[in-house]
């Protein structure tokens, strides 16, 4: 018997904000997007699958841009033309609100939509047989709390049988940095005896469960430092036994890297410190040209502090990775560069600035003083009023800073 | 640190002096005017910090009468006992030199290393005093020194607490501030943030302008699409109309001129000329019956030979000759009404009489009957004759008859009936002219026909293929696009078309021109995207500017902190002197704080409760008092741990009355036996009262008024015991 076949793509977030400094790097990155979602098109084409499968949130929110939907319905045509049928099920960010542009499209006939909390059941067929059924539900408005996955009836046996759902698994990694969205837990996925559970909702691709098979696809184009590394979808193929081989395929154009370096502090000179980034984020380059942006935080001692404190230098710094490095933008941040300061030293050394470090060390538990110091309106909040959140970002390493602010510099 | 000798090599009015030796402790120099103390206090501070300014031109001791560089030069004792040469000299550029334990130092315009912990202002402020400096330091003078007093207190090169705060709070300002003055950053992101919000906006609608210009844009095409189609379709039909309508148009005309001759076959058998035609008949006719005439008279010529005849055989032969006249006599009959006879008639007389004449024949040898048998074959032949005339008569006849007949049916069609008969002889018949003449018409009508008909087969070799193609577009009931102003209406047609074919692509270009430029603006996720990154600056911003203040306020603390923990020393030790300088009347010292926050120098007096301000009204005596008792403690507190820098007084004791002079003096003796005090005044009682108070000798600056070209100085030295001579080295 013939396998059941599809791509498994999720969380694309057509017209997601793009946040980058540079104008030119949202637009790469909004390129980037489109071709991502193109390329997973092109992979069904090739690879002549039988369904490609959105596990929700294909828009970022309910103002569809012109540019997308056409993108969109082009993508679908294509498909169509191919025999393909894709099988939507909509997520928090795209629901299936009636009223909403996203679902007033003239979808062709070979997307079949799920927009509410029902599941439904659909037959893939391939030349006139059936070859896989795939029950979805979606999220009907933007704010689904209810247990979907626990309303799935249980699979049909004989045919691959796979079940497509936007939900957070409370267990999934990284699923904390998204909403509790249509939660569900591991168990749920157990009990209904689905062969594949294509899922979205949390970014970070990962296989949650392995009996059955529960797999996030994670999105196909990060869009900010958080969503580091490779992103595309997973090819999924379930035999007759009903065993689901699951493939990722990375497709985004563009992959962001997250670097937290230690400033090196044998390095003295601009070079050097290029020189031993270069070293520390030597990872190996994709061969494919995908590009890399890659957001770097330099923190810590280093004699190049006062030299880092000047934008001058850390543009040319951000430059040099850029083009040691082979980025295509580097967003860098030295404002975690100290001098390299004992501390300890100058706290034992009776003078203004140890009066101000033992200041520095009572603070965070003298809420009177620190009241007292704080200014008043505080410029960082919105009502202007401290909030212990705030102050205890506030007053966060300050010795430091009061340090390198009182020392002359070249005198540590 | 004391200077062991300092020497002026060229500095202001002194040019080339001899090395002036100094005490450690006291020393008591008297100078009267112009012999060059305050030029030696300058050259104190010179040779322990520098030049100031380092410029030659704007120097103010760069010699007055001599054209020389200022150069200076001394030897130091330290507080450790070591020696050390100093030198200084200002070119074009400051020079310097400091030898200590044989190591030379380049100092270009730094100060010596054993002044570092002073600045030249507090130096000058504080250890190099003239009368008018003996007062209590305005508010921003003690914060300065108080300052340099805490960052002194402590081995670590710290920046001024007021410089750090400042700059602290500039940097917060230039972040954020309260009032919205100015052009802090959060200000000009939020700008950004209404820019780009205000440019949402804007792409919201255009999004919604882009749908409906592609909707239109698709519109136009498919109209352009059709309207193509439809161009391409008229301008076809245009070439046939072209290729087709003329030869139709022709063909039309000859159609309707066919109509016009109606009878086509009449026509056809009309002669040429039909009026010549039937006139010619009319010729051959007359001929005819006059020769029909003529046979008649050689008949009538027979007919009297014959009635001769008869009349012989009546006398000779009766019956016989009866039967024969009977013949005759019939063939007569029939001759004369031969006009009228038809010819099968005469005919039947001729062989009537023949066979009569063929009777009498049987009676051969008689001579009458013989010339009867001839009067018969003349009757035969001109029998003959008679018939051949009265055929050709009859033929011309039926000629005529045929003419007429085809014209009256010509002239019919043509509308104009005529009946008649042609006239005869001179006879003028209209209506028979009309009909001839419409007759003739339709004969010339015909050739014209023929004549073209020949012609398009001339003009077109393919003529049969373009009458099979007009014959089916009419068979059709197409014939319309084959009407003569079939042209002009398919071009009127076309020419709409392409106009509007013109305004569709105009249309397109400028929807495809205006999509493509917004096509060019950033995408709604751009702008989104650049919002979220300008809110997290201003988040930024607006932290940094709260941290900015929040460090600003703790080193603010920190140092109020610090200072009051140390100020007490400053102030026990400046409460010390000025007990022992007021000897008792003034017993303490103290800052307070006044309603602008600055900070007060108040005295406590003996016996009383409250402080008094260091400041008017209290005597410019004991103003004197206060601001020596607070100077010599702060550069106690500045010099301790450090090299203690010489103090000098410059008339700074003028003002005061000898119980002042005299417990100042007591004061300076202890002060003197820690570090290096030179009292110069111009009084000489003063310099001995104070020489005797402080049990030293008096020394004298001289001065030697040389003509405008040098100036020199030279002590008197009045206690000549290990004082080396001061003098000038002329």
């Amino acid at each position: 018997m013939r396998p059941f076949r599809f791509v498994h793509m999720a969380d694309v977030h057509l017209d997601s904000p793009l946040a980058s400094r540079s104008a030119s790097i949202r637009k790469a990155l909004r390129e980037a997007q489109y071709t991502a979602f193109r390329r997973a098109i092109d992979l069904a084409i090739a690879r002549r699958a039988d369904a490609v499968l959105i596990a929700g949130d294909l828009f970022d929110h309910a103002t569809l841009s012109f540019r997308s939907e056409r993108e969109l319905l082009a993508a679908f045509a294509r498909l169509r033309e191919a025999g393909i049928c894709v099988l939507y099920a909509t997520g928090n960010h795209d629901p299936g609100d009636p009223a909403a542009r996203v679902h007033r499209l003239s979808w062709p006939d070979n997307v079949v939509r799920f927009v509410d909390a029902t599941p439904r059941t659909h037959s893939v067929e391939c030349e006139g047989r059936v070859v896989g059924r795939v029950t979805g539900a979606g999220h009907a408005h933007g704010a689904e709390t209810r247990n979907l996955a626990a309303a799935f009836p249980p699979a049909q046996a004989g045919i691959p049988h796979v079940a497509l759902l936007h939900t957070q698994v409370v267990s999934a990694a990284e699923a904390q940095r998204h909403l509790p969205y249509a939660p569900s837990t591991v168990p749920d996925f157990e009990a209904k005896g689905f062969d594949y559970w294509a899922l979205g909702h949390v970014h970070a691709r990962q296989a949650v469960a392995s009996e059955p098979a529960v797999h996030y696809a994670g999105n196909i184009q990060g869009r900010d430092p958080s969503e580091t590394g490779p992103k595309g979808v997973l090819w999924v193929e379930i035999g007759a036994g009903g065993a689901a081989e699951v493939e990722f395929v990375p497709l985004a154009p563009i992959v962001w890297e997250t670097w937290e370096l230690p400033c090196p502090p044998q390095a003295h000179t601009l070079n050097e410190l290029v020189a031993a980034i270069v070293s520390a984020t030597e990872i190996p380059r994709p061969a494919d040209g995908t590009g890399r942006i890659a957001r770097l935080r330099l923190f810590g001692p280093s004699p190049l502090a006062f030299a880092l404190s000047d934008p001058v230098n850390v543009d040319e710094l951000a430059e040099l990775l850029c083009e040691r490095l082979d980025l295509v933008d580097v967003e860098l941040s030295a404002s975690g560069v100290t001098r390299p300061l004992d501390l300890g030293g100058l706290r034992a050394e009776p003078s203004v600035l140890s009066q101000a470090l033992a200041l520095c060390e009572t603070l965070a538990g003298d809420p009177e003083l620190l009241a007292r110091l704080v200014p008043t309106p505080l410029a960082g909040t919105p009502d202007g009023r401290p909030t212990d959140e705030y102050l205890t970002r506030l007053v966060a390493e300050l010795d430091l800073e009061v340090a390198t602010r009182l020392l002359r510099e070249g005198n540590p | 640190m004391r200077i062991r000798s300092i020497r002026m090599v060229a500095y202001g009015g002194v040019i080339d002096a001899a090395p002036l030796p100094l005490q450690r402790g006291l020393n008591v120099l008297l100078g009267e005017n112009e012999a060059g103390k305050s030029t030696l206090v300058h050259a104190f501070s010179t040779l322990l910090f520098g030049f100031s300014p380092a410029r030659l031109d704007a120097f103010p001791y760069r010699p007055w009468y001599v054209d020389r560089y200022p150069e200076i030069e001394a030897e130091i004792e330290l507080d450790d006992g070591t020696g050390a040469e100093l030198h200084r000299k200002l070119q074009s550029e400051p020079q310097g030199t400091y030898t200590a334990a044989g190591l030379l130092t380049q100092l270009r315009n730094r100060p010596i290393e054993p002044v570092h912990h002073v600045t030249r202002q507090l130096y000058e402020a504080l250890y190099a005093l003239a009368a008018d400096d003996l007062k209590p330091p305005p508010p921003d003078q003690a914060r300065s020194i108080e300052e340099r007093l805490t960052l002194g207190l402590s081995a670590l090169p710290l920046r001024p607490v007021s410089e750090v705060v400042a700059e602290l709070n500039a940097e917060a300002a230039r972040e954020w501030r309260a009032d919205e003055r100015g052009k802090p950053r959060v200000k000009q992101l939020r700008e950004r943030l209404r820019q780009n919000r205000a440019l949402r906006r804007e792409l919201l609608q255009d999004e919604e302008r882009t749908r409906a210009e592609h909707d239109r844009l698709d519109e136009a095409a498919a109209a352009l699409e059709r309207i193509e189609a439809h161009i391409e379709r008229l301008q076809a039909d245009l070439q046939r109309w072209e290729r087709l309508a003329p030869l139709a148009s022709r063909l039309d005309r000859i159609e309707e001129w066919r109509a016009a001759v109606g009878d086509e076959a009449a026509v056809t058998q009309l002669p040429e000329d039909i009026r010549g035609r039937l006139d010619e008949l009319e010729g051959v006719l007359r001929a005819e019956e006059g020769h029909l005439e003529r046979q008649w008279a050689e008949i009538e010529a027979a007919d009297a030979e014959r009635v001769a005849l008869l009349a012989k055989q009546e006398r000779g032969r009766p019956l016989r000759w009866l039967v024969a006249s009977v013949a005759l006599l019939m063939v007569g009959v029939a001759l004369g009404v031969a006009g009228s006879l038809s010819s099968a008639a005469i005919a039947a007389s001729v062989a009537l009489a023949s066979a009569a004449m063929a009777a009498l024949g049987q009676r051969r040898g008689i001579a009458a009957g013989r010339r009867a048998e001839a009067a018969v074959g003349r009757l035969r032949a001109m029998r003959h004759s008679a018939e051949d005339a009265k055929r050709r008569i009859n033929e011309i006849e039926t000629a005529r008859e045929a003419i007429l007949r085809n014209v009256q049916q010509v002239a019919a069609t043509a509308g104009v009936p005529w009946q008649g008969s042609l006239p005869q002889g001179v006879q003028v018949d209209v209506q028979a002219d009309k009909a001839i003449a419409a007759a003739a018409q339709r004969k010339r009508l015909w050739a014209r026909i023929l004549e073209h008909e020949q012609q398009l087969a001339e003009e077109y070799p393919d003529l049969d293929r373009r009458l099979e193609e007009i014959y089916a577009l009419r068979s059709k009931g197409m014939a319309a696009l084959l009407a003569p102003d079939g042209g002009a209406d398919l071009s009127r047609r076309l020419g709409e078309l392409q106009q509007e074919r013109e305004r569709l692509q105009h249309q397109i270009w400028t929807l495809q021109e205006r999509l493509r430029h917004r096509g060019e603006k950033p995408s709604l996720s751009e702008v989104e995207g650049e919002a979220s990154v300008i809110e997290a600056e201003i988040g930024a911003a607006a932290f940094r500017r709260d941290r900015m203040l929040l460090l600003s306020a703790v080193i603010s603390e920190a140092e109020r902190r610090f200072r009051e923990r140390h100020r007490s020393d400053v102030l026990r030790r400046s409460s010390a002197y000025l007990r022992r300088i007021t000897r008792g009347r003034y017993t303490a010292m103290d800052f307070v704080a006044d309603s602008g926050g600055d900070q007060r120098l108040v005295v406590m007096r003996a016996g009383m409760p409250d402080p008094i301000p260091a400041a008017r009204p209290l005597s410019r005596g004991t103003l004197d008092q206060i601001a020596l008792a607070y100077r010599l403690a702060v550069v106690d507190s500045l010099d301790a741990g450090r090299e203690r820098l010489p103090i000098l007084l410059d008339e700074a004791l003028v003002h005061w009355d000898d119980a002042r002079l005299q417990a100042v003096c007591h004061v300076l003796t202890q002060v003197a036996a820690e570090r290096q005090v030179l009292l110069l005044t111009a009084r000489r009682d003063t310099a001995e009262r104070a020489a005797a108070w402080l049990g030293t000798g008096v020394r004298q600056l001289g001065t030697t008024a040389g003509s405008g070209s040098a100036e020199t100085g030279q002590v008197k030295d009045d206690e000549p015991s290990g004082h080396l001579p001061y003098v000038p080295r002329l």
